[in-house]
């Protein structure tokens, strides 16, 4: 090749008190594709936005196409063909398919005025680029998530494109649909443009990328030819560590107690239909299934978010309806959500108003009024217990990284001493040690007797922290065995539907 | 010794430091431009009088900010409450005036009926059929100030019995005792929204509703309690315009709304929710009328007067920004120098 | 064909023309002189000049705000032209020409409005509070240092008066005074034409739109947020100085607190039109149907003999109505 698409020098960049990059080194070529490794706040984001001229660096020079920039801005960068597709798309859900896939284009080439039918052209020649058909006129609001993907991308490479930056662009997706979204990759690849996946599921972006780029703490650890990487030190690579996880056991095997929470007959109209399982207490049932299969509709029916519309659930082998959240916490019931930052953690209010909002009804004096010594104490017992790193309790959520913040709405939910907690994904963003850490406190709360539901679709989470594993597709249940007899690649192949008996003998 | 200060300064409110300032700095202007007048006993009286009513709108205002909402009907059920309670008045009041007791007594259970029935009004619509506050309160100002508009056929009530008027005039060595009723209600509601469970759930869902559902606080039923609040404060309010302006009008006080708005945000009550310190409103209340009695005397016209809200608020606002920015920019710099320290290092290396 | 049905029922626009058809036709029913050409003239004149604030509203709406200050700015532009104006006719005797006189009154509309971008690009204000404290201090600026006072017609600048007197196409009504369209409503529909065309076919008016819809998208995308505040209130500024110039001369005195308090008015009916009030969607045509069904009714509840006392409450339910509406359409467009 005769030159590079993109060569950062030495990029440094510090940001409110915090030193995110340290002389950065990174080179792509045209038509390579490249992933980008690195543990929540290591800084890969940082770089991201550096790229694409959000964020101005502090230090280094940037060359795009031969041409070196000192100072780079996001209209320099797109002019220079970079493109980033973010996580959450950045597409205009307000506005029409046509229109989103075209406003790029216009935006850059400065089209003043706009005609509907050079609209709909553009994007029909984009479209037909990633040989997806999507209806022109479509609002966007009503696209599936891996649509909207589509919209990001076609949007992309409707103008003369050189380097698309993906960020996380497989956490919102099935597994069929990530495959559709290799393919599209592909092509891309032969026209010689070049990809950068950002990402922490090596796994799935292993299969189509050519080189490794590994981010820790803003420096730049590996960088390598794919074939030539070692996986089983990517997590030393992401941490600086070797964490090797210990499985889990079911103590209760021989005692044969009782179900502590059973599920009979469980529907939820449009969601999940005729489920059925129990849980003792002390086990760990993973529940798992691709996207949009009813798991999290599950997890929150238990919960009483969204009650079941028949079935019955047994708790102490008694039957107890959940038609409330209400119902679930008299019942000792607590749910961990999937997403966080949006639906576990106010970011904006203090550690000791997270901590004490599950059971702040409890926390009164003899008047009914809130005790702040009291929320004091709840937030420093559990900081201590979850081992977080000693803070004043008015400190605010939003200063704690992604692992932390996970411990923070986990210490929530323990504050109300739950006897069955259903956790839905607890480890998504987080990192690989903070991950293997709160791996170790869930299997601690089993030990201590509870009951625990995981939903995940990590399998190796499921092999490591539970010991019964449940498989929903389309709203039913498909596959129920104890996790020790499935093998890693059989539940894989399990959970997308691809596994057949055959194929073991 | 010297922690137990810091810690005692770091719980101080920033905002409180500010507004305090801010009322000590134009108190003092107030004093050196009219010290004559400003300090009499009278115009001081007259201030604390004044006060009561916006204040009971601000505190409406306020918990609906709180909850990430906004009660633009306050001024309007206030009014109905008045007009309801003159009707009543005007038509049952016995010529001897002997039943007045009763009948004065049966003026709070209309207006704590009518407070509640419209706080409830402005719920459901808020709640149960999830239109934006800001719409739904829109409507149903109109809605209430047209009740009231039909019921007097635009016309005001007045006269009403003297012993109503004594106690809306009467005075505790001082102060006058609505304003100290009022002192009082302020407090109940400080202690209310920052030391009762609902009020920490009202800050939390209007600092993020979605968290609180997923953790089975129940909005709907804060969201109800919210608006009953504000809907009970506002006919409070009601009583106390009865009591001080013996009238009642169906369009009364139009300015309120405004006012209480501007006075929440000068007290550091943001509209986006959840953000804010309630027993900051009392500071922002006070500052306002120093203001505005300020202006009286320097015989400013009551319309230009109305305008320095406007300027109060984006004089804090800039301050509030510079200190800011001021802050960030000093921490970036300590981060790049700290970055540049551990680069030299690294070359010493 | 089942889901063609859907879309157009789910259109936001569809509300409020549904109701000004059942409305024309329960008035026509209670008042057979509604469908004549009078009053419907008359609607169309009353209609003017609330239609042009309305754009501007749209505009702020969509971008995701709620503007409380455009009544004001109308009234500052206005008030200011007319004031300089008649003093340079009173003690100079010039007479200026209407464009130009709309034309001081836009700049100053546009000008007032850029403040209001300051406010919200610079200090990260929320819109409502940025407009509501701003709309303030142009009341107490144009108070203390512009006037107060009313001016009177025989004050007024001459081409304002004639051009509220101009009617075109106009016939002679039974009773001999002549019958016509009102210039204003020219006004009013050019400016709606404008609107309409910026919003629809520019990218500045699609920044619009994507600010309103994603900010941090939009700017991703290339759009500076500064600028295209910046455009945004200073068309909403410049479309409420124009209207205000064009409400204070049909009215052809310029009394200060003529728009007071009428901001909610102007906004309901912009909501009702179908402008989502959380930003990113609304239309020019919805907004004119909103301001006529509002204007519809307040007009009309008279004629038919309801008391005006009642209109503020039918004007609630109104906007209760279509807000509920709305809601309604949302879930089910999210429910899809």
């Amino acid at each position: 090749m005769a030159e590079h698409i993109l060569e950062l020098r030495n990029i440094s960049k510090a940001f409110s008190g915090n030193r995110v990059l340290n002389n950065v080194d990174l080179i792509i070529d045209p038509g390579e594709i490249v992933c980008l490794c690195g543990e929540n706040g290591s800084g890969k984001s940082t770089l991201i936005k550096i790229i694409s001229g959000v964020y101005t660096f502090d230090a280094g020079e940037v060359t795009i196409n031969g041409r070196c920039y000192h100072r780079l801005s996001a209209r320099q960068s797109i002019a220079e063909g970079i493109q980033v597709i973010y996580q959450d798309f950045s597409v205009f859900t307000n506005l029409s398919v046509a229109e989103n896939i075209a406003m790029n284009y216009r935006v850059h080439n400065k089209k003043r005025f706009i005609s509907d039918r050079f609209n709909r052209e553009l994007a029909r020649s984009a479209l037909a680029q990633t040989g997806v058909d999507l209806p022109l006129d479509a609002m966007v609001e009503q696209l599936s998530v891996a649509e909207k993907q589509i919209v990001a991308i076609s949007r992309a490479i409707c103008q003369d494109v050189r380097l698309i930056i993906m960020d996380e662009p497989t956490t919102a997706i099935t597994q069929k649909e990530i495959e559709k979204l290799f393919e599209i990759i592909r092509g891309l690849k032969r026209k010689g443009i070049a990809v950068m996946f950002v990402s922490h599921k090596l796994d799935e972006v292993m299969a189509i990328c050519d080189r490794i780029v590994i981010i820790r703490n803003g420096v730049m650890v590996v960088d390598s030819q794919a074939q030539d990487f070692p996986r089983e030190k990517l997590v030393f690579f992401m941490t600086g560590k070797e964490i090797e996880e210990e499985g889990f056991h079911y103590a209760g095997e021989e005692t044969e107690a009782k179900p502590l929470l059973q599920v009979e007959g469980l529907s939820l109209a449009g969601a999940f239909t005729d489920v059925s399982f129990s849980v003792r207490p002390g086990e760990i049932l993973a529940v798992t299934g691709q996207l949009g299969s009813g798991r999290t509709e599950l997890a929150e029916s238990l919960f009483g978010l969204r009650p079941a519309t028949s079935g019955t659930i047994y708790i102490d082998g008694v039957e107890t309806p959940i038609r409330s959240c209400r119902d679930a916490l008299d019942n000792r019931i607590a749910y961990l959500p999937e997403d966080r930052l949006s639906e576990g953690l106010m970011l904006r209010r203090s550690l000791g108003d997270n901590f004490s909002s599950a059971v702040i009804d409890k926390l009164t004096n003899r008047l009914g009024l809130v005790s702040e010594k009291r929320v004091e104490e709840l937030s420093v017992r559990w900081m201590t217990d979850l081992k977080m790193s000693p803070k004043h309790y008015t400190t605010l959520a939003s200063d704690f990284s992604g692992g932390n913040q996970q411990r923070i709405v986990l210490g929530k939910w323990l504050a109300s001493e739950p006897r069955i907690f259903v956790l839905n994904c607890p480890t998504v963003g987080v990192d690989v040690k903070s991950k293997s850490e709160i791996h170790a406190i869930i299997r601690d709360l089993a030990a201590q007797g509870l009951a625990i539901v995981l939903m995940s679709d990590d399998v190796g989470e499921i092999m490591a922290s539970s010991n019964r594993v449940l498989i929903m597709q389309g709203g039913r249940v498909v596959f129920e065995n104890d996790t020790e007899k499935v093998s890693e690649s059989e539940l894989n192949d399990r959970i997308i539907g691809a596994y057949r008996e055959e194929a073991v003998k | 010794m010297k922690t137990t200060t810091k810690r005692l300064l770091r719980r101080i409110d920033r905002k409180t430091v500010q507004l305090l300032l801010l009322a000590v700095v134009l108190f003092v202007v107030m004093i050196i431009l009219k010290g004559d007048k400003f300090l009499r006993a009278k115009n001081i009286e007259s201030m604390l009088f004044q006060l009561v009513e916006p204040g009971l709108f601000a505190m409406c205002i306020g918990l609906a900010y709180l909850s990430k909402g906004i009660d633009l009907s306050v001024v309007t059920i206030a009014n109905l409450v008045g007009v309801v309670n003159g009707i009543m008045l005007r038509t049952c009041l016995a010529p001897d005036g002997s039943n007045v007791g009763m009948l004065l007594a049966l003026c709070v259970v209309i207006a704590v009926g009518v407070g509640l029935t419209c706080g409830i009004i402005n719920a459901f619509f808020i709640s149960n059929i999830g239109i934006f506050p800001i719409l739904v309160t829109l409507g149903t100002q109109n809605l209430f100030m047209g009740i009231a508009m039909m019921l007097t056929q635009g016309r005001a009530e007045g006269n009403f019995p003297q012993p109503l008027m004594d106690f809306g005039n009467a005075m505790v060595g001082p102060i006058p005792l609505l304003t100290l009723l009022f002192l009082l209600l302020y407090a109940l509601m400080c202690v209310v929204v920052h030391r009762t469970p609902y009020g920490r759930k009202l800050q939390w869902m209007g600092s993020n509703s979605k968290v609180t559902w997923y953790t089975g606080i129940n909005n709907r039923r804060i969201t109800y309690v919210t608006y009953i609040l504000s809907g009970l404060l506002a006919a409070l309010a009601g009583l106390v315009i009865m009591a001080r302006t013996n009238s009642a009008k169906a369009d009364y006080g139009s300015t309120y709304v405004f006012q209480a708005l501007l006075t929440c945000v000068l007290a550091g009550i943001s509209p986006l929710g959840g953000t804010g310190k309630y027993y900051n409103l009392i500071l922002s209340i006070i500052t306002i009328q120093i203001t505005s009695t300020g202006f009286n005397l320097l015989r400013i016209s009551p319309l230009i007067r109305d305008s320095i809200f406007g300027i109060l608020l984006v004089l804090s606002i800039f301050i509030d920004y510079v200190s800011q920015t001021q802050r960030t920019r000093r921490l970036n710099r300590a981060a790049i120098r700290q970055l540049q320290q551990a680069g030299e290092k690294e070359a010493v290396e | 064909m089942k889901t063609n049905v859907r879309r157009i029922a789910l259109k936001s626009e569809v509300l409020s023309l549904l109701l000004i058809v059942l409305l024309c036709i329960a008035f026509s029913i209670a008042n057979p002189a509604f469908f004549h050409i009078i009053n419907i003239l008359d609607l169309l004149k009353v209609c003017s000049y609330p239609t042009i604030f309305a754009c501007g509203v749209m505009i702020v709406l969509i971008s995701g705000g709620l503007d409380m200050s455009f009544m004001w700015i109308g009234m500052f532009s206005a008030y200011s032209t007319s004031k300089m104006l008649s003093l340079l006719q009173v003690g100079q005797g010039i007479v200026m020409p209407l464009p130009v006189i709309f034309a001081i009154s836009t700049c100053i509309g546009a000008l007032l409005g850029s403040f209001n971008a300051l406010l919200v690009s610079k200090f990260r204000l929320p819109v409502f509070i940025a407009t509501l404290s701003s709309a303030n201090i142009f009341m107490g600026v144009m108070f203390q240092f512009i006037g107060s006072e009313y001016i009177f017609p025989a004050q007024m600048p001459v081409r304002m008066i004639e051009f509220s007197k101009t009617l075109l196409f106009t016939t002679q009504s039974a009773d001999g005074t002549p019958v016509g369209l009102h210039a204003s409503v020219l006004v009013a529909a050019g400016v709606c034409l404008v609107v309409h065309f910026i919003m629809r076919y520019t990218l500045v008016g699609r920044s619009v739109y994507c600010i309103g819809g994603d900010e941090a998208a939009a700017e991703r995308v290339g759009f500076s947020r500064t600028r295209t505040r910046l455009f945004i209130f200073m068309l909403a500024g410049a479309i409420a100085g124009l209207a205000g110039i064009v409400g204070v001369s049909n009215i052809q005195v310029a009394n200060p607190y003529d728009f007071q308090n009428r901001e909610l008015t102007v906004t309901a009916a912009v909501v009702i039109g179908g402008t989502r009030i959380t930003g990113g969607s609304g239309s020019v045509i919805g907004v004119v149907l909103g301001v006529i069904l509002t204007n519809i009714i307040s007009q009309n509840l008279v004629l038919i003999g309801v008391q005006p006392e009642y209109s503020k409450f039918v004007f609630g339910i109104l906007v209760l109505f279509a807000a509920t509406v709305q809601g309604l359409q949302t879930k089910l467009r999210n429910r899809k």
